[in-house]
């Protein structure tokens, strides 16, 4: 008997213990993921979301393509209980005005900036361990992040089942990572995020989902021109009186 | 009642020689005589009420001390506080005796014996020697442990008779009086009448007689327990390297831990000293987001932050201290907090774990603040520190999202944040750029503010949106000069 026989028949009588991704209960895992805020995400992602305990990489180019609108959906609706957001070694300092805009609550912060490379990790895992932040958000010098660090990284989310999110530059996409998502980020146009699936639980890598990214931009435009129509309509109307 | 009784008859000399711990005998000197002598000086042969050019010319490497009333009624105090832990009737009786009504704590402590033995114990550690004595009443505890009889078996209102009445609170001319009339012991006075004693002495003696035998009461002022905390072990063999240390200190911070549960408080921050033998002691604060009670997060938190410290390489004398200690209200605990399945860990015990590892200005919290200028419209803030919910909340996301009759709610929050677009990331300070490298999206949103400040902080900009060449969304503006800078990114 060959192995994909064995494995049929295991899968037909039902064996204890052997998983096997075709048997991925679809209905239950999704409820356990954290929403995207994107349906077109959500479809693909094999939780139904963000993986509530797991390390997620976000690999792109340049820091201000989206990367942060990407994750703000589902970081407001995490501000609901009230954990902190672990941010560790952010690039830039976050606006806290615009935190505030996208729903995400300026106090639930935590900002932490470690000396040095040792600090950054031991302080990202504690996060993640502790089960204290609903979501835990890093920058890593690249040459020094290793491939174990990354796991241990992943094996801390597990544990504390907290939403880790490691951003990483789009180089580090074809290195073997522990992280359970990849996502490589692109942008498009100027409110629309390209995201590759390079790794996910349950599924092939999966290329070019387009997103729409929520831009008080173009809300701004429009609501500026309907008030303005409006004013027009109502001015029009009242002249020939 | 059950007075237990505690005398210190070494406690001046104690108290000058501290922590010189040279081989020389030592005196302690009132009025140019020996008023206490250490054992050394007494095997050389000096002998108490001797004159101290006596003494010196007896044991020529003496040491002697100034007898100082201060320094000995401060100690006393100390001692009293340390010994409050087995009483709440605990008072002074000066110059160097301390009486415990311990009663109400005899089931506490397992009987007579064993509390006895206890206080004995917290003496020896403190480094004192003591003479106790148990009682009836105040008065005859306190001769029996002055005279040194408190070992005796027997009924102390019997053993007391025995007592010198040097023990007494008599002044040294009655004392003569009464030795002339061949009265040396108590009990020769007790058999006295008294109304023929009050005659011949004031009525003190009889006043003192009647306390002693409880014909009178004989009320004690007890002392407050102070609310601060400084507790101290000194190690009998000095300790080389961290781990070591932990037992000493566990020690400590569980009586810390007692001492603020006794009084329903919380301290929020810990100063550790290590002392070596004689050198300079090196000292350790631990700080914490909420005040804390329990002796294991006392020991976590400083036990991070002792990796990074340089301790003396013999450590003889370890202290803790307890400061800024406030009263535990039930808002101050994370009970719900806890009740979360997903880690056992508070948010503030995160802050301080990551605080003591990191340091303080490792860690920060952010806040909105009301003000137009960009670079003003925030501020730091104590992580975890939280407003009422704000507006920018859930709750008012599910209001735009949901029905129309909502509208009045959602439009009555004033929502300046909301209504123009703001970054993400702040560039701080914002990086001067040349802008034909940017495709202009939107703008300009011109931002004139601040000009009653002053021309310093006075903005007069600019903003506008901008898309940069690698795609991301920039937040650019032009000031008066009309040069441009990079604010933020949108993320």
């Amino acid at each position: 008997m060959s192995v994909n026989t064995a494995l049929e028949a295991s899968s037909q009588t039902g064996i204890e213990g052997l998983w096997s991704a075709k048997k991925l209960p679809r209905r239950y895992v999704a409820d356990t993921g954290i929403g995207t805020g994107f349906q077109a995400l959500d479809d693909v992602l094999a939780d139904g979301g963000w993986p509530a305990g797991g390390l997620v990489e976000l690999l792109s180019e340049d820091c201000g393509i989206g990367e942060l609108r990407l994750l703000s959906p589902a970081l407001a609706t995490m501000a609901i209980d009230k954990r902190s957001i672990a941010w560790i070694n952010p690039p830039h300092l976050p606006y806290a005005p615009a935190l505030h805009a996208a729903g995400i609550d300026p106090s639930s912060v935590l900002l932490v900036r470690a000396k040095d490379h040792a600090d950054g990790l031991w302080a990202f895992e504690q996060a993640c361990k502790s089960g204290a932040c609903s979501a835990v958000l890093g920058w890593f010098l690249e040459p020094k992040l290793r491939f174990t660090e990354i796991r241990r990284l992943q094996f801390a989310a597990k544990q504390g089942r907290t939403w880790a999110n490691l951003f990483r530059p789009i180089g580090a996409s074809g290195e073997a990572s522990a992280a359970e998502l990849r996502l490589r980020l692109g942008p498009l146009s100027e409110d629309r995020l390209n995201v590759d699936i390079v790794k996910r639980r349950g599924g092939w890598p999966l290329p070019g989902i387009e997103l729409p990214l929520e831009s008080g931009l173009t809300q701004r435009r429009r609501s500026l021109s309907e008030t303005l129509g409006r004013w027009r309509c109502k001015r029009f109307a009242a002249a020939p009186r | 009642m059950f007075w237990l009784a505690a005398h210190f008859p070494m406690l001046g000399f104690e108290v000058e020689r501290g922590d010189d711990d040279t081989d020389r005998p030592g005196v302690l000197v009132h009025d140019n005589r020996v008023f206490q002598a250490d054992e050394r000086a007494l095997q050389a042969g000096v002998a108490l009420g001797s004159t101290l050019a006596t003494a010196h010319s007896i044991a020529p490497e003496l040491v002697h001390f100034p007898y100082d009333t201060e320094l000995q009624t401060k100690q006393l105090e100390i001692l009293a506080q340390a010994t409050y832990r087995f009483s709440s009737e605990v008072s002074l009786a000066p110059p160097d005796a301390l009486l415990i009504e311990s009663s109400r704590s005899l089931r506490l402590f397992g009987g007579r014996s064993s509390l006895r033995r206890a206080v004995s114990q917290l003496y020896d550690r403190l480094g004192h020697a003591h003479r106790l004595a148990t009682a009836p009443t105040p008065m005859a505890a306190l001769i029996l442990s002055r005279a040194g009889l408190g070992d005796r078996h027997g009924d102390p209102m019997e053993t007391v008779r025995a007592a010198p009445l040097a023990a007494m609170d008599i002044s040294e001319k009655e004392l003569e009086r009464l030795a002339n009339m061949g009265m040396t012991r108590v009990g020769q006075l007790l058999d006295l009448p008294m109304d023929e004693l009050g005659k011949r002495f004031n009525a003190e003696l009889v006043d003192e007689l009647d306390r002693l035998t409880g014909r009178r009461a004989d009320p004690r002022e007890t002392i407050q327990p102070a609310e601060r905390f400084h507790s101290r072990l000194h190690l009998l063999e000095p300790i080389r390297g961290k781990d070591p240390l932990l037992f000493p200190m566990r020690r400590l911070a569980d009586e810390l831990s007692h001492w603020l549960k006794a009084r329903c408080l919380g301290a929020r921050t810990l100063t550790w000293s290590y002392a070596p033998f004689a050198d300079q002691a090196v000292t350790l604060d631990v700080r914490f987001a909420q005040p804390r009670t329990d002796a294991k997060s006392f020991l976590s938190l400083t036990q991070l932050q002792l990796e990074g410290a340089e301790l003396p390489e013999e450590v003889m004398t370890v202290s803790l201290q307890a400061g800024q200690i406030t009263p535990l209200t039930s808002a101050s605990q994370d009970l719900l907090a806890r009740a979360d399945d997903r880690g056992n860990t508070t948010q503030s015990e995160l802050v301080d774990r990551l605080a003591a590892k990191l340091g303080t200005d490792a860690i920060a919290g952010l806040g909105t603040a009301d003000d137009h200028r960009p670079e003003l419209a925030w501020r730091w803030q104590a992580p975890g520190a939280r407003a009422s919910r704000p507006a920018g909340s859930p709750a008012r996301h599910r209001m735009r999202a949901g029905t129309p009759a909502h509208h009045g709610l959602a439009n009555a929050a004033p929502e300046s944040a909301t209504e123009v677009n703001r970054p993400l990331w702040l560039l701080d300070p914002p990086r001067p750029v040349i802008a034909k490298r940017f495709r202009l999206l939107d703008g300009p949103e011109r931002i004139d503010v601040g000009w009653w400040e002053g021309d310093a902080r006075a903005l007069e900009r600019d903003y506008f949106v901008a898309m940069a060449q690698s795609g991301a969304r920039c937040w650019l503006y032009r000031d008066r000069e009309q040069r441009w800078y990079l604010h933020g990114y949108f993320g």
